[in-house]
């Protein structure tokens, strides 16, 4: 008998472990922690305080920042996800020698560096001379967004099987009612979490939407890149503690609603 | 009675399929199937797992379309049409109930899709559920509901409808031995009362011997025989179907001592009886083995020629004095009726 290799008895796994995530987190606690500071250095403490949101919530650039950002992430939100669950439907329940070559066509966005993207989406929408305003933006963001979208209702599709939808056309169920009154139904965990999955990754977005963006289009993180450049205050903190606590909150709703449940 | 006869007196078929075969790819799920059902009978397709009786099932539910052949459902060709349009209903392996909606609301689904009128499907629902025993639970959740009990539901759903043939795939292969049980006789219960045609699949043959009115055995997507129960098991038409239904002593007709007869000779061990070693035994040979089964014996007897025979009998302990069989040699005699030569 060989001994199996068990990789978790790996001497120095534990300290190892717990180095990468102070790594991977510290910046994010330091950020959040003088978001509450009440002096106006980000580097020096001076006491508790929630001025700084205050400042943020009352700043007329932020506000409308925060607003492009909503009003972008929530349209290109319902756009890629109609067109992911409409696409997840038909990878999986389609003829299956075309799945292959879709099902990549759909991730390649995933693949392609995000700057190549916002670059050819600049040059392409200049070219046919679309200046939609923040409408180009919604639809930039809408591209990508379908390959977050896609990813858990393709996965409760799979998980889900065809079965019930099997019962539905043989209990005298056309079609499109298989459609509305089963396959909708039990897939709408799916599109929620993949909607919210879509919702924070456009609002998290920088590179994209600071390249099609324009001066009436400037969403929270391209703002809050720019006050960084005239000065850090906590400011800057309190918005992006404010972004972060949103695409947390979101992203924990996708997981739950996503969550795997045992049905007897 | 539920079955008519058309004018040449033949008994009417509910369900006919000619020259059915299904292919995917190179493979060949199902090869010139014929079979027809009469209207109101219990048939089961019988045979081991990929021998094409899920395909088959499938086909008269309308999820799959045969590659060729016709399937006609009271003399209208149905072979194309989809599931949603045939008076058809299946019971799933799975169930496949759905998980979002109340029993009562399981049960309704169909009645909804054919546009019955409210008040009817109000008077439906509980109407099948007490059929399946079920009367008070119309508005549980079917996850809260064991094996069994979902599997009722699956059934009522079914039946709710009224289909002209309801499908069973293997639906008791989920249950424990002593649900399995009594679920036949549910079954059997079922079908007496709803006078509907049931088609049964299955690999079980025990099942199947016990429910159904016919059975058709299959085999790599061919069938091998048809019969009753009866007929099947006392004259199986191959040595696969001998040997699939109950069990079969198949001998050499060469080591009985037949001359010219070519092939196997079939006997069921509880028609062999242990004789003395006379002239008036066809076979004689030495017990190998005895197992003790309850209500019966079976001994094991390997002949003179080599071959191992099993019997099966009550009084076999008894007259071979439990403990000194093995050993023992002994003559084993049956009558003529009960031998089958079989082609090898």
């Amino acid at each position: 008998m060989k001994s199996h290799f068990d990789w978790r008895k790996t001497p120095g796994l534990g300290p190892y472990t717990a180095l990468i995530l102070v790594f991977l987190y510290a910046p994010l606690f330091v950020l959040v922690a003088y978001s509450f500071n009440a002096g106006s250095l980000v580097t020096v403490w001076a006491g508790f305080s929630f001025q700084w949101f205050a400042i943020a919530a009352a700043n007329g650039d932020i506000q409308e920042a925060a607003l492009n950002s909503l009003i972008v992430a929530a349209s290109a939100t319902a756009l890629a996800t109609i067109i992911a669950t409409f696409a997840a439907i038909g990878l999986e329940r389609g003829p299956s020698r075309w799945a292959g070559p879709f099902a990549a066509l759909f991730a390649l966005p995933l693949l392609v560096p995000e700057i190549v993207t916002a670059v050819t989406t600049l040059v392409f929408f200049s070219s046919i001379h679309l200046r939609w305003g923040i409408s180009n933006l919604v639809i930039a963001h809408t591209v990508f967004c379908i390959a977050f979208a896609m990813m858990p209702i393709r996965a409760r599709l799979r998980g889900m099987g065809d079965q019930l939808e099997n019962a539905a056309r043989d209990l005298y169920a056309p079609p499109i009612k298989v459609f509305l009154r089963v396959t909708l139904p039990l897939l709408s965990p799916g599109i929620v979490s993949g909607a919210v999955l879509a919702f924070v990754v456009s609002l998290d977005d920088f590179v994209l939407s600071a390249m099609v963006g324009d001066a009436g289009t400037t969403t929270l993180p391209v703002y809050v890149y720019g006050m960084i450049r005239r000065g850090i205050t906590p400011e800057v903190n309190a918005a992006s503690t404010i972004l972060l606590a949103v695409s947390l909150l979101l992203a924990g709703i996708a997981q739950y609603l996503n969550r795997p449940r045992n049905s007897a | 009675m539920a079955s008519g006869t058309d004018g040449s007196g033949q008994v009417d078929s509910i369900l006919e399929l000619s020259k059915i075969t299904l292919r995917f790819g190179a493979t060949t799920a199902l090869d010139d199937v014929n079979i027809n059902i009469r209207a109101g009978e219990f048939f089961t397709l019988l045979g081991p797992s990929g021998c094409g009786k899920t395909s088959l099932l499938r086909l008269l539910a309308g999820l799959q379309i045969p590659t060729s052949g016709h399937i006609r459902l009271d003399g209208q060709d149905i072979t194309g049409v989809p599931p949603h349009r045939r008076p058809v209903n299946t019971v799933f392996q799975s169930y496949a109930l759905f998980p979002h909606l109340t029993v009562a609301r399981n049960v309704a689904f169909g009645l909804e899709m054919l546009r019955w009128q409210a008040a009817a499907i109000q008077k439906r629902i509980p109407e099948v559920l007490s059929l399946v025993g079920l009367s008070s639970y119309g508005e549980r959740r079917t996850e809260q509901l064991s094996g069994g009990q979902q599997q009722r539901v699956a059934l009522a759903r079914a039946l709710a409808p009224r289909p002209r043939v309801l499908l069973l795939d293997e639906p008791m292969s989920a249950l424990d031995l002593k649900l399995r049980k009594e679920t036949q006789q549910e079954l059997k219960r079922l079908h007496r009362e709803a006078g509907i045609t049931f088609v049964l699949v299955t690999h079980d043959q025990e099942e199947a011997l016990t429910l159904s009115d016919r059975i058709a055995v299959m085999k790599d997507g061919r069938v091998r025989q048809i019969g009753s129960p009866e007929v099947i098991y006392r004259e199986p038409s191959d040595t696969f179907v001998a040997d699939f239904i109950g069990e079969a002593n198949l001998i050499q007709a060469s080591a009985l001592g037949r001359a010219g007869v070519a092939g196997l000779v079939m006997v069921r061990p509880e028609d062999i009886a242990i004789a003395p070693e006379s002239d008036a035994a066809r076979v004689r040979g030495t017990i190998s083995d005895m197992r003790f089964l309850g209500g019966t014996v079976e001994l094991t007897v390997v002949t003179d020629a080599g071959n191992a025979i099993r019997t099966r009998s009550a009084g076999a302990a008894a007259v071979l004095n439990h403990g000194q069989a093995v050993g023992r040699r002994v003559g084993l005699v049956w009558p003529d009726r009960a031998e089958r030569v079989l082609e090898g």
